[in-house]
């Protein structure tokens, strides 16, 4: 990562922290969005979410920790009352292996530069659209300690990043599109790129109240 | 291609609201031009008729980039950029896994490499004459006559032209550096007018800093002529399925810098697959 891009993260990393502690009130500019996400069922329960973490999915960035991370504050839970989504559990697979869930993380070796990806199947096993209603789905994070950042903190915010916002995908939110305001959802791929947020942010928070 | 184009509305409609197309106005010789295309690449693209485009990308994280400078140099960087032509179809590949709980083998990945001829070299280390391997996320199946892509942009045609901002994945193979964010058509007239619908002012803050709160004004500007140049062409001609995958900005940008104006070539994708919608159009409006 370049010397400016550095300085952004930061400078980006100032920002957040008050944000962050700001979470619950934050008036974050809510220019030119409405709302972002996609139509379709999906098959889990919502407000009762399980996890599984893969053997594969779990290196020196990605830990089981920065997983399990996701149940705390600046993750999905909590966001409204009564909750609108939950995650209950986030499992160790390789530690309970027939542990039952409803969602695995897999490592994944893409080609392509892919951080990280949901794959949803419809009820044949087939691939498809994240309008359309799922009957499964699967969550894969790059397996590329690497690719993540150039020091071990980049790494982790990074990776986290990624793995809320495809939890965030899961629950059937999209990118915001014309919009700037910070997101986990936002599409940029690492924390600062394109306004992408480290933690859920006001605005996923105002598009899970809208979705469900 | 009508079976797409019918299945593509078939998933807007169930989906989202449909919206309207305009086509633009051609002159007879552009005409005459534009049919002995369409029945050259009709032949070409036969074999691709698929009744379901299954468009998986809007679930992926990847970098996304706002300036040449940041395609160049910054995250994963770029290694070449290449003006040229594919040679031939892409070959495409389905990756199967067994999954439990459907306990059956399911698709997990798709895999699709193209050979493409280099006609210019405007940023890294080979020559005019070489063919390199360009790998996209995206394979055709057969069995279920659907394309299903993880990729933001469109398949690699035979004969079709563009600039590519490729990485390297060694042996002589690449990724497109930021998906759709490092494919671009050579600039031709349709292109040029939309282009006009943004002002210099606009597209040059918005590259500046897309994060600084103080030029929402005009990047409120720069949506605005977004949306209305969105109604004038069509995502194909730009090589995304999804409109808003292209970034008007960074390609005036990348046109100024390596000084593509004068090149008279033209893109002759959209003389086929014009009239294929954008399966996301309406999101976040
Ligand atoms: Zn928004
Ligand atoms: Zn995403």
């Amino acid at each position: 990562m370049k010397k400016n891009c550095f300085k952004k993260l930061v400078n980006f990393m100032l920002a957040l922290v008050i944000f962050v502690s700001l979470i619950s009130a934050a008036a974050i500019p809510a220019y030119a969005c409405t709302t972002a996400h996609w139509g379709g069922s999906v098959y889990y329960s919502r407000t009762n979410l399980r996890i599984g973490i893969a053997g594969s999915a779990i290196n020196s960035v990605l830990t089981f920790n920065l997983y399990s991370g996701i149940t705390g504050s600046g993750g999905w839970n909590n966001l409204h009352s009564p909750a609108k989504v939950h995650i209950s559990s986030v499992i160790n697979l390789p530690a309970s292996p027939s542990a039952s869930r409803d969602v695995d993380v897999v490592g994944w070796g893409f080609g392509g530069g892919v951080l990280g990806e949901l794959i949803a199947y419809d009820s044949m096993g087939r691939v498809t659209l994240p309008t359309s209603n799922w009957s499964s789905a699967v969550i894969r994070m790059n397996d590329s300690v690497t690719i993540w950042g150039s020091t071990a903190s980049e790494r982790t915010i990074n990776a986290r990043a990624v793995f809320y916002h495809e939890v965030g995908h899961l629950f059937k939110l999209a990118h915001p599109v014309g919009c700037i305001s910070l997101a986990v959802m936002q599409t940029g791929g690492f924390v600062g790129n394109n306004n992408k947020s480290a933690y859920v942010m006001t605005h996923d928070a105002n598009n899970i109240n809208a979705r469900w | 291609m009508k079976k797409i184009i019918i299945s593509f509305l078939l998933i807007l409609i169930l989906a989202f609201a449909a919206c309207a197309n305009s086509e633009a106005s051609l002159t007879m010789q552009e005409l005459e031009t534009r049919q002995e295309l369409e029945k050259e690449i009709e032949a070409n693209i036969a074999a691709f008729e698929m009744t379901r485009i299954v468009g998986a990308f809007g679930m992926s994280s990847r970098v996304c980039y706002f300036t040449v400078e940041d395609l160049l140099e910054s995250y994963w960087k770029t290694d070449l950029v290449v003006i040229g032509e594919f040679i031939e179809e892409a070959e495409t590949t389905l990756q199967y896994q067994y999954n439990e709980f459907f306990d059956k083998e399911v698709v997990v990945d798709a895999h699709a490499n193209g050979r493409f001829l280099i006609k210019e070299v405007l940023w890294g280390d080979a020559k005019a004459g070489d063919i390199v391997t360009i790998y996209q996320r995206y394979a055709f199946d057969y069995e279920y006559n659907e394309l299903i892509s993880f990729s933001e942009t469109m398949p690699m045609h035979k004969g079709d032209r563009w600039i590519y901002f490729l990485s390297s994945m060694g042996n002589n193979r690449f990724f497109i550096t930021g998906d759709s964010d490092g494919r671009y058509p050579l600039p031709n007239d349709d292109i040029k007018k939309v282009m006009d619908i943004f002002s210099k002012e606009s597209l040059d803050i918005y590259k500046i800093n897309s994060e600084d709160v103080q030029s929402e004004k005009v990047r409120s500007e720069y949506d605005n002529a977004w949306h209305q140049a969105l109604k004038k062409i069509d995502a194909s001609v730009l090589g995304v399925y999804n409109r808003y995958d292209f970034n008007f900005a960074l390609y005036a940008e990348i046109i100024d810098f390596f000084n593509i104006e004068t090149r008279d070539w033209v893109n002759p994708y959209q003389r086929l697959d014009a009239k294929i919608i954008s399966i996301y159009d309406t999101q976040d409006q």
